[in-house]
């Protein structure tokens, strides 16, 4: 089956290749946002800076002017405290840290269910301090890097 | 990136619309024999039809675009699809077209293989497998009205849609085909046959069998390369007793088999090789690991040797020992070690559920020790892979292992889950338990156990993944006079048969609607009535996509015949075989 996914990143078969040059902007938008984020290491950081510069996000239309209008944009010790630093990489040969990379869980959702009630029934004394320590199969919060 | 989009989409069906306008002034046209339900203007134009991929049919409502490659059909949508949502182009490629009383020839069709590209058959002796290829009728009209022709002649021939490419001879003289057992391996084309010699149901119990379990003299499992019937490897089991029909005795998850022996109660573990071999990895039963059978024989010779020694001690001292030293033997003495796993596993349950120690003791006299004997004869009825390392293993006593679900209630039967690598049991439940029929109700998709390599078997409709047939499983709920019932008797399906559902896109509940008493995914026998079966759309309009008719064309002439069918649908194409057959009864006496 042809996966639609790698479609995006080629040229469609079918249109002709001078067909895409009303799409500069999109172009200049992308290479407009990964310009802070090589220098930026926090997510949010880079979303306030995307604020301030208005040519980028001010003129994008909303339903609600006031939909933005909860977002400190210079508030540097709040931000601070929020994701931990995100490692993105500029080339091919790095391997990503182990706890920044997705994996698939080996067992599946019913075993991992089935373990987690045993484990309960086994421990009934420590069933409210397991609350607190996070179980054995769980995730560890991860950034996404989804690759399409 | 919008316009690009809409675009594509353009360029995709104007190419398409010149295609149709092209052959249509000549009115020589390739028509497929089986005419999807699409308007009139649109024509699937096949180059060469290949089934060799049956995930190429794969799109959404609107809007879509076709083309052809090389030969193949594959079609883009311009949105990512949910699992389930990827066959809704099946609720306008429906079979529009019933040819009656087919002449076939005389062999029992059992059943298309997952992925489509073959049909399995036995002769009616039972001695020999036929393997047909299903292949599509085409044919070309000449005239301006070809919508209203009839089919030609050859449709009405069995070898105009299937190819016979080899027969084979599995049994010998005294031994049958197992007419209900098959598995396929989809990743290699292997597929797993049996043949067995003839049951002997007062076989005495030696060597560790179960007493009450039948006995057969020889089970051979064949398995045999599909592509040209080359018998690759074979496993034979001697007086043992496995349950071949519907293939509940076997299990098959990725490359990894597993085998139950009802009459010695342990559990074989075969793996299949890429090369063909049936490789024997473990056998779980008597003992749980590898080395356990080592220990316990080394220390048996040791004891047996310290014994000796005491004994010569003893007459050279004259002295006369009244207490009698019985032989050590491991065999008779010590439960078998799944048994051991199961017990002590029930028995730690049940201390840590106390914390003061009378009522701990208290709580497992009553639980534990006062059904200690029924634990201990209890039996194993059926295994099957949750994943690599895990088996759902059902124990019952020896009675009521083959009950059907209405007798559920008379004999109690329990469900462990297996760790095949720690040897540990993870949980047990009784058959009723409310947490088994949760997870049950829950992850039933899991339950199923369907191999990584087959992607299409995903597609099977169940309780946890369509809101259809949640449905239906509530209303039987409400209905049921006594929910621990219900929950037994959904139960009682527990652990599921492997390969016994069909991955066909019309037992899909959510594109089809269509009576359950009468027909299902299941590959099993039906009651059979004289009434169409009707499949009709799920979602707006509610229109009545296709029938089914079984038997002759006219209805049958004794209508209180009782009558069976069942039916083959293939998995990809609009295909479907029916059968059936009458059940010819005694007339009364008259007194």
């Amino acid at each position: 089956m042809v996966v639609p996914s790698t479609f995006y990143s080629q040229q469609p078969p079918f249109c002709a290749h001078n067909q895409f040059h009303h799409i500069p902007e999109r172009s200049q938008l992308i290479s407009q946002i990964t310009l802070p984020i090589s220098h930026s290491s926090n997510f949010l950081e880079v979303c306030c800076s995307l604020c301030l510069m208005d040519s980028v996000l001010g003129n994008w239309p909303s339903y609600d002017p006031h939909n933005f209008s909860q977002l400190r944009t210079s508030d540097p010790s709040r931000s601070s405290k929020m994701a931990p630093a995100t490692y993105h990489s500029i080339h091919n040969r790095d391997v990503p840290p182990a706890d920044q990379v997705i994996n698939t869980e080996h067992k599946n959702i019913l075993l991992r269910e089935i373990y987690r009630r045993a484990e309960e029934k086994l421990t009934p004394k420590r069933a409210a301090s397991d609350n607190l320590i996070p179980e054995h199969g769980s995730k560890q919060p991860r950034v996404s890097t989804l690759s399409f | 990136m919008e316009n690009g989009k809409k675009r594509r989409e353009i360029v995709c069906g104007v190419w398409m619309l010149c295609l149709i306008h092209k052959t249509r002034g000549r009115g020589d046209v390739i028509r497929q024999i089986l005419p999807s339900l699409l308007p009139s203007h649109y024509i699937i134009i096949t180059l060469s039809l290949s089934l060799q991929s049956p995930n190429f049919i794969s799109l959404l409502a609107t809007p879509v675009a076709v083309c052809t490659v090389g030969g193949f059909f594959f079609f883009f949508s311009a949105h990512s699809s949910l699992v389930h949502y990827a066959r809704k182009f099946y609720e306008n490629l429906v079979p529009s077209y019933t040819v009656y009383e087919v002449e076939c020839p005389d062999h029992s069709f059992r059943k298309f293989t997952d992925d489509g590209q073959y049909l399995i058959s036995f002769s009616r002796n039972q001695q020999e497998l036929i393997v047909y290829r299903p292949r599509w009728l085409s044919f070309s009209c000449k005239d301006e009205d070809c919508d209203n022709h009839d089919l030609p002649l050859k449709a009405k021939r069995f070898e105009s849609f299937f190819t016979q490419l080899y027969c084979v001879p599995l049994a010998s003289c005294n031994e049958l085909i197992c007419k209900d057992f098959f598995l396929y391996m989809e990743s290699n084309k292997f597929g797993l046959f049996a043949t067995s010699t003839a049951q002997v149901h007062d076989a005495p119990a030696v060597g560790g069998a179960v007493q009450g379990v039948p006995s057969i003299e020889k089970i051979t499992f064949h398995l045999l390369r599909l592509e040209d019937g080359f018998v690759l490897d074979e496993k034979v089991f001697c007086n043992d007793y496995v349950n071949l029909a519907h293939n509940l005795g076997v299990f098959l998850y990725d490359d990894l088999l597993t085998i139950v022996s009802l009459r010695y109660q342990i559990i074989h573990i075969l793996q299949i090789r890429d090369s063909g071999n049936l490789v024997h990895v473990r056998a779980i039963g008597e003992f749980c690991r590898e080395d356990d059978e080592l220990f316990l024989n080394s220390n048996a010779q040791g004891m047996a040797l310290s014994d000796k020694n005491k004994q010569q001690q003893l007459l050279g001292n004259h002295i006369y020992n009244n207490i009698h030293q019985a032989q050590p033997n491991p065999g008779n003495s010590f439960l078998s070690g799944i048994k051991q796993r199961l017990l002590s596993f029930m028995f730690r349950g049940l201390w840590n559920e106390e914390t003061d120690d009378t009522l701990r003791v208290q709580k497992i006299r009553q639980k534990f020790y006062f059904h200690f004997q029924d634990y201990c004869d209890l039996i194993i009825w059926k295994v099957q892979f949750l994943d690599r390392h895990h088996l759902l293993i059902k124990f019952g006593s020896v009675d009521g292992g083959r009950q059907v679900s209405r007798h559920a209630d008379t004999h109690p039967a329990f469900v462990a889950v297996y760790n095949m690598d720690t040897t540990e049991i993870v949980s047990f439940y009784q058959n009723s338990a409310d947490e088994l029929y949760m997870l049950f109700e829950q992850f039933c998709d899991h339950f199923y156990a369907t191999s990584r390599n087959s992607m299409h078997m995903n597609f099977i409709s169940s309780h946890s993944n369509n809101i259809h047939a949640l449905e239906q499983l509530r209303s039987i709920k409400d209905k049921a006079s006594s929910s621990s019932q219900f929950m037994k008797k959904m139960l009682s399906s527990l652990p599921f048969s492997c390969q016994s559902l069909s991955p066909s896109p019309y037992f899909d509940q959510s594109l089809f609607r269509f009576d359950d008493k009468l027909i299902s995914a299941t590959d099993r026998h039906k009651q059979s009535t004289d009434h169409p079966i009707k499949f009709i759309l799920r979602r707006h309009p509610y229109s009545l996509r296709f029938k089914i008719k079984p038997g002759p064309e006219a209805g049958s002439m004794d209508g209180r015949a009782k009558k069976i069918s069942w039916f083959l649908f293939h998995p990809v194409l609009p295909l479907a075989l029916s059968v059936q057959q009458t059940l010819i009864m005694q007339p009364p006496l008259n007194r």
